[in-house]
């Protein structure tokens, strides 16, 4: 089978045609780190690129990062046995007292479509949450995303929590959210800024020195 | 009505002026004076006033001197809706059950009911479409507003108009933005049915709304979620649900608020009745007007955070001056922020805005 099938079926957003095909080819003895660069990661670019000029909206995105996490759950096993074919690590989650997820779901998952590990804390995540994260998973990078005004110092209250616990120099933190500014960033002495999905990926390339695709 | 207004100190006379500035906006009457209107409400005022969401909420005595504070403060701008009891954006959802977890000093959270779009079919199945007269917070606001209605009369103001979130926001609150979204891609008829629900939910709440005030000749329908919607899907699901709306009530006044960067469903605006349009920043006035083809009232749009908020008072005269700029014509225009007006946004840049109100 060919692997762009796999891609073609992402970029639809057709969940169980991308199951078939992952799983046909993982019967085929196609090499998982094939099936999720030149399958997954291939159709998560496109989808991506697309959104990125307006082509395609955000419904859209979801169905395609639907498609790509039901694909990524067959190889999850194999991967376990292969695990440097990731690029790195992040861990992700919206800060204490807001519930908005669009945001940080939409940069989970063009990360996760750029080839990177993502762990997703979800929503309402306090500073002991994130600081227990850092120690367990030992990510490259920490992302915060607050769509409110009145959440957004909570990122501050985090970083100063990395830096009690002696963790601030082992992993790079990234914020965003709507009303986040490269500004207030800078201001609470995080390592990044993104002001969206497309430039988060760019962001975490840049940090971790690797190549944009 | 002549013996009332002579009782009446000339500067409470002012909501009444302030109307009928704003229906020749909407009515697209030529205007000597831009005039200068911010959708306010608990996001921002218990944060300006410097008093707990809470007792904003559930206070009556302190959300009445709370408007009447700010109104006195900025006499010059039209508040919209102007007199608005609300919860954030808890009073429609919790109609559906949804549970609310309210803060000291901040906005409610609401917490969706459904986890999955694959969920959706089954939970319309056992959905009983929300009564306003008894369901979740919004009999307290009908009761509220019954309490409050005569004192805002004894001041010489009037509520004139209400508001409500729109069926999408609704939704997207009942399943969490990105399920909502998905199911309207995967589970397209099931999503329509639950639009269905909260677009009739919304007239509900309007129509329960005017019922018990009695000065209404307006409404204000707010809904971001629209712009996640491609041109397509707008057409297929938020078209109908909107014209559905918005045709329903005959008054003068009809706004429609929505400040995402997605500007696909402008043109259509002006057919599903909408007279005033309150929209995003990101967007350029002339380009917002070329694609509503002047029909309908423009409300913006200077930024709300970095400028208005964040900003200093020279910027906010400078952006307000950029926009004025732009604009093509002395009509259909009423400057304000890109969305409402953001927490912390300080007295002094409002006040700007009102200074640099002029052509």
């Amino acid at each position: 089978m060919e692997l762009s099938e796999i891609a073609s079926a992402l970029i639809e957003g057709n969940r169980k045609r991308v199951q078939e095909l992952v799983s046909l080819a993982i019967k085929e003895g196609v090499p998982p780190e094939r099936i999720i660069n030149e399958g997954l990661i291939a159709g998560m670019q496109v989808v991506g690129e697309r959104f990125k000029n307006n082509e395609i909206f955000v419904p859209e995105v979801l169905i395609s990062a639907r498609a790509m996490h039901a694909g990524m759950d067959l190889l999850k096993p194999l991967l376990a046995k292969s695990p440097g074919i990731l690029k790195g690590k992040i861990v992700i989650g919206t800060v204490k007292g807001d519930l908005h997820d669009i945001g940080k779901n939409l940069v989970a998952m063009m990360l996760e479509g750029a080839g990177y590990q993502v762990i997703d804390l979800g929503i309402d995540v306090d500073a002991e949450k994130f600081v227990e994260s850092v120690k367990t998973y030992n990510p490259d990078i920490l992302g915060m995303s607050a769509l409110l005004t009145t959440t957004m110092p909570y990122m501050k209250v985090t970083i100063e929590a990395l830096e009690r616990e002696g963790l601030r120099d082992k992993v790079k933190v990234i914020v965003g959210g709507a009303p986040v500014t490269e500004e207030f960033a800078k201001e609470i002495g995080a390592d990044g800024y993104a002001e969206d999905a497309g430039s988060a990926v760019e962001l975490v390339n840049n940090l971790l020195g690797i190549k944009s695709a | 009505m002549k013996k009332e207004e002579k009782s009446i100190p000339k500067e409470e006379k002012m909501n009444e002026k302030q109307w009928k500035i704003l229906l020749d906006c909407a009515q697209l009457k030529p205007i000597e004076k831009i005039p200068i209107g911010l959708i306010v409400d608990s996001p921002w005022i218990p944060g300006f006033l410097g008093i707990s969401h809470l007792s904003f909420y559930t206070i009556p005595e302190i959300w009445l001197n709370s408007y009447f504070e700010i109104k006195k403060r900025f006499p010059e701008v039209i508040f919209i809706p102007d007199f608005w009891v609300e919860y954030g954006m808890a009073q429609e959802p919790s109609g559906f059950g949804a549970k609310i977890t309210f803060s000291k000093n901040s906005t409610p959270n609401i917490h969706p009911i459904i986890s999955s779009a694959d969920d959706l079919g089954e939970y319309l199945k056992r959905l009983k479409a929300p009564n306003p007269k008894t369901d979740g917070l919004m009999p307290f606001i009908l009761e509220f507003y019954k309490y409050v209605e005569p004192k805002i009369k004894e001041r010489g103001e009037f509520i004139k108009i209400v508001a409500s979130r729109g069926p999408f926001a609704i939704a997207s609150h009942i399943m969490g933005v990105p399920e909502f979204l998905v199911a309207v891609k995967i589970y397209p008829e099931e999503a329509k049915k639950l639009i269905d629900i909260t677009s009739n939910l919304v007239i509900d709440w309007l129509y329960a709304q005017i019922e018990v005030l009695s000065n209404i000749e307006g409404i204000l329908v707010l809904d971001d979620i629209v712009g996640f919607f491609s041109e397509n899907d707008f057409l297929e699901f938020v078209y109908p649900s909107f014209k559905k709306i918005f045709s329903y009530f005959n008054f003068p006044v009809k706004i429609y608020h929505n400040d995402t960067n997605n500007s696909v469903f402008y043109r259509y605006l002006p057919e599903l009745g909408i007279n005033i349009f309150n929209f995003t920043h990101l967007q350029n006035i002339k380009e917002v007007y070329e694609k509503t083809q002047g029909k309908i009232c423009l409300m913006g749009n200077i930024p709300p955070l970095d400028i208005l908020a964040n900003g200093k008072p020279e910027d906010v005269k400078n952006s307000a001056k950029n926009i004025l700029k732009e604009f093509p014509e002395k009509k259909g225009i009423i400057l304000s922020a890109g969305g409402g007006v953001s927490p912390g946004t300080p007295e002094e840049n409002i006040r700007a805005l009102i200074e640099r109100g002029t052509w």
